[in-house]
């Protein structure tokens, strides 16, 4: 190696291991984020807890999906015009997510506001016409033991407010919720002009997001004594 | 003549004598104790000390001890269909554990147009993501090509010595990091162009 080359590493290395730690954390990050996209939310806190239904009939809750970055939104099949679009819009990252390795740690959920029309085979529909990606996509709806408007109340608990009009549309915000693996509401991108790389950047720092080394599995002292006794 | 001695004994000797039974019954107590969760306690002994043959969790296998302090980093490079980029990786490493290394990725635009593109990251096996540590690299980043342009992006990292501790990622030999491309599209470009449109100028024409 070249002395000059060499000077030039070891300059490198000098001068990025002062910053390693801020350098891609995710709070550098949401920093950045809030700067360069006008329609992302950071939120940071417990997302809202739901157990609903899956298109298998099988009961999907919030904490079945710890472990894994969910994009969660809120539409409904006679939506006449902003659902589509958003469908497709998810549909657009899903295909950019699932071209990378997150493909196996990120899900796709989306909740219908209207149970009593959207059953699971309407949805399945729905989601094939918009191009949803049935590997890493669920369509949630209510449980048959609990209240028609359940999903309604869980999108009013992600901020969510909703106008019956007279002709039965329910007019609501376009909002796409991204929840981190440990079940924390992380962030919200508003309305459909978001920049989609940036919602990919965002859930990848997420998915590459570690709180400390050997976390997953550590067994102290105690835990291994009171598991052999 | 004899002098018999007291048949009550003092109460400092009584306070004795309670005090003794005390104790003999903390002891009686104790290896009580220890006998009935001998077992268990000497197999937690061998695990800490490694003694009486039992492996200590760090080797898993006797074949992970030379592995335990080097590993292959393999490299892996995609861009997204829109983009008309060639994005080359560098030759796959073996570094020991803790060694810090520099790679360089490199792109080159195919295209006829400049194209802005940010590039997110991923290390599989999932379980060895937590050891793997990047101190610079160009993910998150918006990176400008101009028509015909390469440009080379520096990696430096390390892999957490303590991975060989962990018994579920301590048989890792070979860790990934793949790098994904995505077209930023044309209104982030007008923008980037608009905020950097002077130092593009100044750095001259591409390659």
């Amino acid at each position: 190696m070249q002395p000059l080359s060499a000077l030039g590493i070891a300059a490198l290395l000098l001068a990025t291991s002062v910053s390693q730690v801020a350098a891609h954390s995710l709070e550098h990050l949401e920093t950045e984020m809030l700067n360069q996209e006008a329609y992302f939310q950071p939120v940071g806190k417990d997302a809202p807890d739901f157990a609903l239904e899956n298109a298998e009939g099988q009961t999907v809750g919030l904490g079945d999906l710890k472990g894994t970055v969910l994009v969660l939104h809120f539409i409904y099949n006679s939506c006449p015009d902003v659902c589509p679009l958003h469908a497709d819009r998810i549909a657009e990252i899903q295909a950019m997510i699932n071209q990378t390795p997150m493909r196996e740690q990120v899900r796709f959920l989306t909740v219908t506001t209207d149970p009593a029309r959207d059953t699971p085979e309407v949805m399945s529909e729905f989601g094939s016409a918009h191009g949803l990606d049935r590997a890493n996509w669920t369509f949630l709806t209510t449980r048959r033991d609990q209240p028609e408007d359940a999903t309604r109340q869980l999108a009013e608990s992600f901020g969510h407010q909703f106008m019956q009009t007279e002709d039965g549309y329910q007019a609501h915000g376009v909002v796409t919720h991204i929840i981190d693996r440990d079940g924390r509401w992380r962030a919200n991108f508003h309305g459909l002009d978001f920049d989609p790389t940036n919602l990919v950047v965002f859930v990848n720092a997420l998915v590459n997001d570690v709180h400390e080394p050997g976390s997953h599995d550590g067994l102290g002292f105690w835990d291994q004594l009171e598991a052999w006794f | 003549m004899a002098v018999t001695s007291a048949v009550h004994p003092t109460i400092p000797t009584r306070r004795r004598n309670l005090v003794v039974v005390m104790a003999l019954l903390v002891i009686l107590g104790a290896m009580s104790t220890l006998v009935a969760f001998s077992v268990p306690l000497y197999r937690l002994f061998c695990q800490v000390t490694g003694y009486g043959g039992t492996t200590q969790v760090a080797a898993s296998t006797a074949e992970a001890v030379p592995q335990a302090s080097f590993v292959e980093v393999r490299f892996d490079t995609n861009v997204a269909p829109d983009m008309p980029w060639a994005f080359t990786p560098p030759e796959a490493v073996d570094i020991r554990l803790g060694e810090e290394q520099l790679v360089m990725f490199k792109a080159i635009n195919r295209g006829e147009e400049p194209v802005l593109g940010t590039a997110t990251f991923n290390v599989t096996p999932f379980k060895a993501g937590e050891y793997f540590n990047k101190i610079e690299c160009f993910c998150f980043t918006e990176q400008l090509l101009m028509p015909g342009e390469s440009k080379e992006f520096p990696v430096i990292f390390f892999v957490d010595p303590a991975i060989a501790d962990d018994p579920n990622a301590s048989d890792v030999s070979t860790i990934t990091l793949s790098y994904t491309f995505f077209n930023k599209g044309e209104a982030a470009l007008n923008s980037y162009l608009r905020d950097h449109g002077a130092d593009i100028v100044s750095q001259g024409e591409p390659e």
